[in-house]
């Protein structure tokens, strides 16, 4: 069950789009958000919709996968949709009581169900492609640019390499303090509501204490090693542009430029 | 002579400890997150909201903040960490986005609370309360806004099913938070 949470989202491959520079990756979705919400006709939807569908096809994750990650928001979704439908003024094509559908309406349903859903599937293909390790150092070269702003991005990273290190760890050791506490008499699936409530603190307590001493234990142990912050420090793993990364950039560009072009004719 | 260029150098505003204990505690977040304890009739009561408030308590306004930040960035680049084994960025720009995002403001309040509450009789308590409405005042609007729905549709979804569940997390982990509290060494009780 817990033990789950580290398989992640990440599908591994070799196509182009996993050998992406985690940086180039993260700035091209990013930009095609953006491009989302700049479109406006049909034919730069019908444009986006291709350039996805190629990306998908080059990452060769499967199509079953990609449309997995709509499935939680698919109610509220067509929820929404429904309303708009039904409340938006403009011309009507059809009433009955107070119910009332207008081209206005049916267009707006449909725009923003595609978007949302587009949005979706493009950054679900983000994390499909790059572990998380990769985008962790990929955040950190982006956000470097800040330090000069005094933001801690190194700690901020090292944080996160630290609770990647731990989960697997502290899963372990949640099972065996639920074992424990069970094998001493604690029963957490009866009784009523205060009573499973109250269940959960032989849990709970004893895991903070843990942690808090891996903690300990763990800054004492850097700082022997003389971890000092980033300054002056060396890197083990070295991100490098490549020229697959230089033809993704300049086909976004295009694309870019392209829906803009026609954001101005309204198409 | 490198003795003197190491006093010189700039110093980051996180110790090692407080780096460690917020990427520990960002971890705990994850795990707690995944507990669920099933309700009678009704909304399962997940434990997300619960970690965080726990998190505020034991932790404090600076590090269990940091810690959310840490949790949120992990479910961001796709580490099933947030809710039902989820992650990946697009949680946080769908309609219940707006929860994620407003965690280090619920954990900076409550922490707040908890550092400050011999400020005056019920301070805890009153940030607490603002802590966990403002959670929820991100998360509905982000929803309006995005869904494109009322304001009246979006507190119907978001905010009555979850207020029992809310009060109860509320209070268990403020329970849980300062009997934690008492046992750690490095915290004053």
């Amino acid at each position: 069950m817990l033990k789950d949470i580290t398989l992640g989202q990440f599908f591994p491959g070799n196509s182009a789009v996993h050998r992406l520079d985690p940086r180039v990756k993260i700035v091209l979705t990013v930009a095609f958000i953006v491009l989302l919400f700049l479109a406006q006709g049909p034919v730069s939807y019908a444009l986006i919709i291709a350039f996805l569908a190629v990306v998908i096809g080059i990452s060769r994750i499967s199509p079953k996968m990609v449309l997995r990650g709509l499935k939680p928001i698919l109610f509220i979704v067509i929820f929404t949709a429904v309303l708009n439908l039904f409340y938006t003024p403009g011309t009507y094509i059809f009433q009955w009581h107070f119910l009332h559908i207008s081209v206005e309406g049916i267009k707006l349903a449909i725009f923003m169900v595609l978007r949302l859903m587009l949005l979706i599937i493009a950054t679900s293909m983000l994390t499909y492609t790059t572990s998380p390790i990769q985008l962790t150092d990929g955040l950190e070269r982006l956000l470097s640019p800040l330090k000069k702003l005094h933001a801690p991005v190194h700690e901020l990273s090292m944080m996160m390499s630290i609770a990647l290190r731990f989960i697997p760890t502290l899963i372990e050791e949640t099972e065996k303090i639920i074992s424990a506490q069970k094998a001493r008499g604690a029963d957490f699936d009866s009784g009523n509501l205060i009573q499973r409530a109250k269940a959960m603190i032989p849990i709970l307590v004893p895991l903070f204490i843990s942690a808090f001493r891996r903690a300990d234990e763990l800054a004492t142990a850097m700082e022997c090693r003389l971890y000092r912050g980033d300054v002056g420090r060396t890197r083990m793993r070295q991100l490098k542009i490549a020229r697959v990364d230089v033809c993704a950039l300049l086909w976004v560009a295009v694309l870019f430029a392209v829906v803009i072009i026609l954001k101005h004719f309204g198409l | 002579m490198s003795d003197i260029s190491s006093k010189t150098a700039p110093r980051s505003r996180f110790s090692v400890r407080e780096i460690c204990y917020s990427g520990l505690f960002a971890a705990v977040i994850a795990i707690m997150a995944q507990i669920s304890i099933p309700m009678p009739g009704g909304v399962p009561m997940t434990m997300q909201t619960f970690a965080i408030t726990l998190a505020a308590v034991v932790l404090g306004a600076k590090l269990s903040t940091v810690s959310s930040v840490i949790y949120l960035l992990l479910g961001a680049v796709g580490v099933p960490v947030l809710a039902n084994f989820s992650g990946g960025f697009d949680k946080f720009i769908g309609p219940t986005g707006g929860f994620l995002i407003s965690f280090p403001l619920m954990a900076f309040i409550i922490g707040w609370g908890a550092d400050h509450r011999h400020a005056f009789r019920g301070a805890y308590v009153l940030a607490l309360i603002v802590g966990t409405i403002a959670n929820y005042v991100v998360g509905t609007a982000m929803f309006c806004v995005l869904m494109n729905s009322s304001i009246a549709a979006g507190v119907t979804a978001c905010v009555l099913p979850f207020i029992p569940t809310a009060v109860i997390k509320a209070v268990l982990a403020t329970v849980i938070g300062f009997l934690v509290r008492k046992r750690i060494p490095g915290l004053k009780a």
